[in-house]
């Protein structure tokens, strides 16, 4: 390994309430879960405004409608992505990436959330590949067209979108516990071995990402009429307006579980 | 809020428009007086040193800048949750030879890309004009200077894997190679001269030449210390030599698995994980050397698709395998021993270590040599538990995936992907095969490890948190034969074993590592109920192992009582030695006089001695020193040490640290006086 940077959790209150509860007994996923957006929660609003994650989230609805088009690699370029029909997909989700990379540069400010975004584009895209029924080794820029084209719809860019979101808020979550999770692994009594924490960590992401179901029936009504209303070209300023909708949708589906 | 910084360098202008009240200003000057760089080069083998080319002086001016740039800028604290601090805004204003050339639209983006790939900042750059002629760099030897001119360029850190590569190029018979070092600590120096001697022993055939550029900050410590621009620097001064020399090839070489560097945990984020010889980052570098450079010069990574035990195999293989002891690969460089030269914790010491193990080249890469052996030493919360842990999760994470779900799982791995590549599939899979491979090679250093010390693992007598006990569990409960066993135990043990100490006390064992304040406790434990002083205690750190019991004279005197307030000088000395500076100061006048310059050398030598021995034996206000104080620093030392072992078993064992704690005295003589008294076997 390379050098790593490691951090650590903020020492406020908030933040060491997290640490607490990892060092319950019976370790809740859900409880660290909620505890975390609570300490960050003021930050989590600003993301609300985030160009980087708006310009992930407007990189998949512009792919999903791009897939549409006869032309699929004309309606690529549009925004910004140059490929050929008959590229792997591994290649062009690594164009995706350089494409983002460039939003990601300009602007600093989004700090590690633009990364993460970018991370739960590409995630989105593989993931989708692969619930289409092909494997992302052989597949090529046709085969992602036909799968996006089949997520295009209404109700099924909601699924994108869910994975999409689930992803980010999953990445987000463990970015946070995870800087004290292996250093509380052998102290904790829920976790004193490695499987125990990487099963910890597992049920995290699948807290996280179970959350983001909320996302999937919204997400696709949104996209629909947006769609259709801009004729397809769905723009920054749309998207930015359902980014900080399903941010607060999100919290909000975090604060009933806890009523629940 | 961003941190926003503008940087003038080498004596340049600021560039118009710069008045942001909230952008740190900083110099970067490695001519001047009052430089804040040093920046040199030093050809260790041949004396004739050429004239650089423009553009290559060019592009080491530009790494120079911001490798100075990015430690002169904090990323923040390690508490910086959100990333805040972590992406620096870094304005750059740099004098250059060709400024039209590197402002070009093509080049300039290039550039910006190579760098923020790797360090994940914003950069932008300010080019102006250097006209002084006497500003040139003159680093590269020219052909001339070569005995036998090289035939490619050697990225040498005297870390493992840039050994592994340069032998594996020599044995192979390609050439002989120029090895470039950067020198960033002195430590680094003496173990990259060390090994490319050896090398030209060993191969004298091809034998290296071997040049060093001395580039580091100095008169403040850095602000920041990630150094993820050092990548760019050691490429450019490669590729600067190389371009200069004619040669097409740069080998920069880390192992695989170390080259993508992926995140072992989610808390680490984009280049939070280095990307020094990430293939994103070769390739936009390689880009950037087309666009630099008429002649083609390319960086590339050998061992790119081998794990860290497969490049090891590589030493063993061409009967190098003895050189792994003489490089280092900890992060790091300063606080450590030459004879401990690796923190045992940091994910290149987990990384080596692991990789050395499963190349079976333990004999070569000792457990001494590391300060802290994660497999059976209890891990300080913090980084060192962080790295280990996470290490071995990600490892075993990674041997139970297919391709397709590393590259589904973890998105990191696109940027590995070069999509112009004619064999996109196929490098990935490669890439996969080869993670999967070092996950599986982890699990089986970490099954082979724990056979090793299966009985301690069993009974539960390894450390709570070292990193076999996290692995695989073990508590005493869960083994009730051991009750059962015809060997009757003691009940109480504190014995030494190697460099650590078993010790077993209320029906529960542990071994503990070796420290100072244990030989304290095993002689208190041996000699209960009796005052032991201070300094006889000490006499134990210092006396062969096997004749560590103080004499009963040594202790006598020592004793309260005894000669603890003489002076360590008697008085009869101090007057002799102070009629003896007096006589040299007369001696001196003379040798003065009569101009004697090796005379009054000697004398000035005499005097030196004479007052630093005076001084030494000279306390607070004139007064003569006495053992009295000798004594007070032994206290110290003896009670911090044994405090500090107190701890350490405390950490391992609960009750037996609140028994030493309860039952042990210390101060100027220290005892152990339990009740009721207890019986200990060794």
């Amino acid at each position: 390994m390379g050098h790593n940077r490691i951090g650590r959790l903020p020492r406020t209150l908030r933040w060491r309430q997290v640490v607490s509860l990892l060092d319950e007994p019976s370790l809740d996923a859900s409880a660290v879960a909620r505890a975390s957006s609570l300490a960050a929660e003021v930050r989590l609003r600003r993301l609300a405004n985030d160009p980087t994650l708006v310009h992930c989230f407007w990189i998949l609805t512009r792919l999903a409608t791009a897939a549409r088009q006869p032309d699929f690699a004309n309606a690529l370029a549009e925004i910004g992505i140059e490929a050929r029909p008959d590229e792997p997909i591994l290649g062009f989700v690594a164009r995706v990436a350089e494409q983002v990379r460039n939003e990601v540069a300009a602007h600093p400010e989004s700090g590690h959330f633009a990364t993460l975004a970018s991370l739960a584009l590409r995630r989105a895209l593989t993931e989708t590949i692969g619930q289409h029924g092909r494997s992302l080794f052989g597949s090529s820029v046709d085969d992602l067209q036909a799968a996006l084209r089949h997520y295009a719809g209404d109700v099924r860019f909601g699924r994108m979108a869910r994975l999409f979101f689930g992803d980010f808020f999953a990445a987000t979550l463990g970015s946070f516990v995870e800087r004290e999770l292996s250093n509380r692994t052998g102290e904790s009594p829920g976790l004193q071995t490695l499987r125990e924490s990487q099963e910890f960590a597992q049920a995290l992401d699948r807290y996280a990402r179970e959350s983001a179901l909320i996302m999937e029936e919204f997400a696709g009504g949104w996209y629909g009429k947006n769609n259709w209303e801009s004729k397809g070209q769905i723009n920054h300023e749309d998207t930015a307006g359902f980014v900080g909708y399903a941010l607060r949708k999100l919290r909000t589906e975090l604060t009933r579980s806890e009523q629940a | 809020m961003t941190t926003r910084a503008l940087l003038l360098c080498d004596g340049a202008p600021a560039p118009p428009g710069q008045s942001d009240p909230a952008q740190i200003r900083e110099r970067i000057d490695w001519r001047s007086p009052s430089a804040n760089v040093n920046f040199r080069a030093e050809n260790l083998d041949d004396t004739v040193l050429g004239e650089i080319d423009g553009r290559a002086a060019d592009l080491i001016q530009i790494a120079t800048c911001t490798f100075a740039a990015d430690q002169a800028i904090s990323r923040g604290g390690d508490r910086d949750v959100y990333g805040s601090d972590w992406h620096r805004e870094l304005h750059l204003a740099v004098p250059v030879r060709d400024p039209d050339f590197w402002s070009s639209p093509e080049v300039y983006r290039l550039l910006l890309d190579a760098l923020e790939f790797a360090t994940g900042d914003t950069w932008r750059f300010t080019f102006s004009t250097t006209a002084d002629r006497s500003r040139q760099l003159v680093l590269i030897p020219g052909h001339q200077g070569f005995a036998r001119p090289p035939d490619y360029v050697v990225l040498f850190s005297g870390g493992a894997d840039s050994l592994c590569a340069t032998v594996e190029l020599l044995a192979g018979a390609q050439g002989r190679p120029l090895l470039i070092s950067h020198r960033s600590t002195p430590p680094t120096v003496s173990r990259q001269t060390n090994l490319a001697r050896i090398l030209q022993g060993r191969f004298p055939e091809r034998a290296p030449s071997h040049t060093s550029f001395w580039i580091h900050r100095k008169r403040s410590n850095p602000k920041d210390t990630s150094q993820r621009t050092r990548a760019f620097l050691f490429a450019s001064l490669g590729a600067a030599a190389a371009a200069q020399l004619k040669l097409p090839r740069v080998i920069y070489s880390d192992n695989g698995v170390v080259s993508l560097n992926l995140p072992i945990n989610r808390g680490i984020v984009g280049t939070m994980a280095s990307r020094s010889t990430h293939p994103g980052f070769l390739s936009r570098f390689n880009r950037l050397l087309g666009a630099v450079f008429q002649r083609p010069v390319r960086v590339e990574n050998t061992l790119a698709l081998r794990t860290r035990a497969e490049a090891l195999q590589i030493l063993k293989a061409n009967s190098c395998a003895d050189l792994l002891q003489e490089t280092v690969s900890c992060s790091h460089t300063r606080g450590l021993s030459g004879m401990q030269p690796h923190c045992g914790y940091c994910t290149q010491c987990i990384d080596r270590r692991f990789g050395s193990l499963a190349a079976d080249m333990e004999e070569h890469d000792l457990t001494e040599r590391y300060k802290l052996d994660a497999f059976v030493a209890s891990l300080p919360e913090g980084e060192q538990r962080t790295i280990a842990v996470s290490y071995v999760r990600f490892a075993n994470r990674l041997s139970q995936m297919t391709p397709e779900e590393m590259f589904q799982d973890i998105p990191e791995l696109a940027e590995a992907i070069n999509p112009e590549s004619q064999t996109v599939d196929a490098d990935a899979r490669a890439m996969a095969e080869m993670l999967k491979r070092h996950g599986l090679a982890v699990g089986n250093v970490m099954s082979r490890m724990a056979q090793k010390v299966i009985n301690d693992l069993g009974h539960g007598r390894l450390p709570q948190t070292c990193l076999l006990r996290l692995a695989f569990g073990g508590e005493i409960e869960q083994w009730p034969a051991l009750q059962q066993t015809a060997e009757r135990i003691d009940p109480n043990c504190f014995r030494r074993e190697g460099k650590m100490w078993r010790v077993r006390f209320d029906g529960r064992e542990v071994v503990v590592p070796d420290e100072a304040g244990m030989v304290y406790l095993f002689h208190l434990l041996s000699t209960p109920e009796r005052d032991v002083d201070v300094v006889a205690l000490l006499s134990l750190r210092s006396a062969p192992r096997r004749q560590r019991r103080p004499s009963d004279a040594e202790t006598a005197d020592l004793q309260p009582g005894g000669r603890t307030a003489e002076p360590i000088m008697p008085p009869k000395d101090r007057a002799r030695l102070r009629q003896r500076l007096k006589e040299l100061a007369a001696a001196r006048s003379v040798a003065e006089q009569a101009g004697n310059d090796v005379e009054l050398a000697l004398i000035d030598k005499e005097v030196a001695e004479i007052e630093r021995e005076l001084e030494r034996t000279t306390g607070r206000g004139g007064k003569p020193r006495t053992f009295q104080d000798e004594r007070g620093k032994a206290r110290q030392s003896v009670s911090r040490a044994i405090d500090r072992a107190r701890k350490t078993i405390r950490d391992a064992h609960m009750p037996l640290g609140r028994h030493l704690h309860v039952f042990i005295k210390t101060g100027w003589s220290c005892s152990y006086r339990p009740v009721p008294p207890i019986r200990w076997s060794s």
